[in-house]
């Protein structure tokens, strides 16, 4: 798993590749939530690049989206591969956090 | 008269609740999927119900410690089926008795898996072993 940042107009995205399971999601949480401080007010979490989520994995991306909140900021996913927004459609997770088909879809609703 | 379908075991394991064994019965679970399924969708399911149920033996059946996790793999006329057992505390009994439910507060960050579970995999069953710990099977239907 490897996960990169991409700061751009107040907009921070997140971009993370590969998969998110319990071998790795300690790694995976310390990053999110250090990714998600910082001074944009905007979080742009980019799945595209995911391939495999466990429950445990939605957690952690439960917690980075309470976390931004908190924070004052709006966290949104984008590009879930059709396994991964099945997963947030049966937690009905999809329909708190905002899920957008791809990132020009998410950037072109911030910006208006 | 009563025919019961003929099971076949396909494989059995004898494993540890730990991360080593996490990664092993992921691995079978891709090799016997893969010769069970076509649908690419039904061999992801296959692979995260193993992957949800093994994981709670490890934060749960055995609290802090390691314990013995028995997994076996069987097909019969119409499903293919998974059985994994532990020999732990226990899950709690309103497992046994109802259907997962999802907590309350959607946002709630642990307790989604047995959900998941359930509602990608043809049937559930959970139970108490006789001794001590849970055994949870898992059946997907073959495809025609």
């Amino acid at each position: 798993m490897l996960v990169e940042t991409l700061t751009q107009d107040n907009i921070k995205f997140i971009n993370v590749f590969g998969e998110i399971s319990f071998e790795n999601h300690s790694e995976f949480k310390e990053s999110i939530l250090r990714n998600i401080l910082g001074e944009e007010s905007i979080i742009i979490f980019n799945m595209e690049k995911v391939t495999y989520l466990n429950s445990m994995s939605l957690g952690i991306i439960v917690k980075a989206y309470s976390e931004s909140k908190k924070q004052g900021k709006k966290f949104v996913l984008c590009s879930l591969q059709d396994n991964i927004k099945k997963l947030f459609s049966i937690t009905k997770l999809d329909k708190i956090i905002s899920i957008y088909e791809d990132r020009e879809e998410a950037v072109k609703l911030f910006k208006g | 008269m009563v025919f019961l379908e003929k099971e076949r075991i396909l494989k059995r394991l004898v494993l540890k609740s730990d991360l080593d064994s996490l990664k092993r019965i992921k691995k079978e679970s891709i090799s016997i999927s893969n010769k069970i399924f076509i649908d690419e969708e039904k061999k992801k399911d296959f692979i995260l119900c193993i992957d949800e149920i093994f994981s709670n033996c490890i934060l749960h059946a055995y609290k802090e410690e390691i314990g013995r996790v028995d997994v076996k793999f069987s097909i019969d006329k119409k499903y293919l089926k998974v059985n994994i057992k532990d020999y732990g505390i226990g899950i709690p009994i309103r497992y046994t008795r109802e259907r997962p439910k999802l907590c309350n507060d959607v946002l709630c960050e642990s307790g989604k898996g047995l959900f998941i579970v359930n509602n990608i995999c043809d049937k559930l069953d959970i139970k108490h072993n006789e001794v001590s710990g849970t055994e949870v099977v898992i059946y997907f239907k073959k495809e025609d």
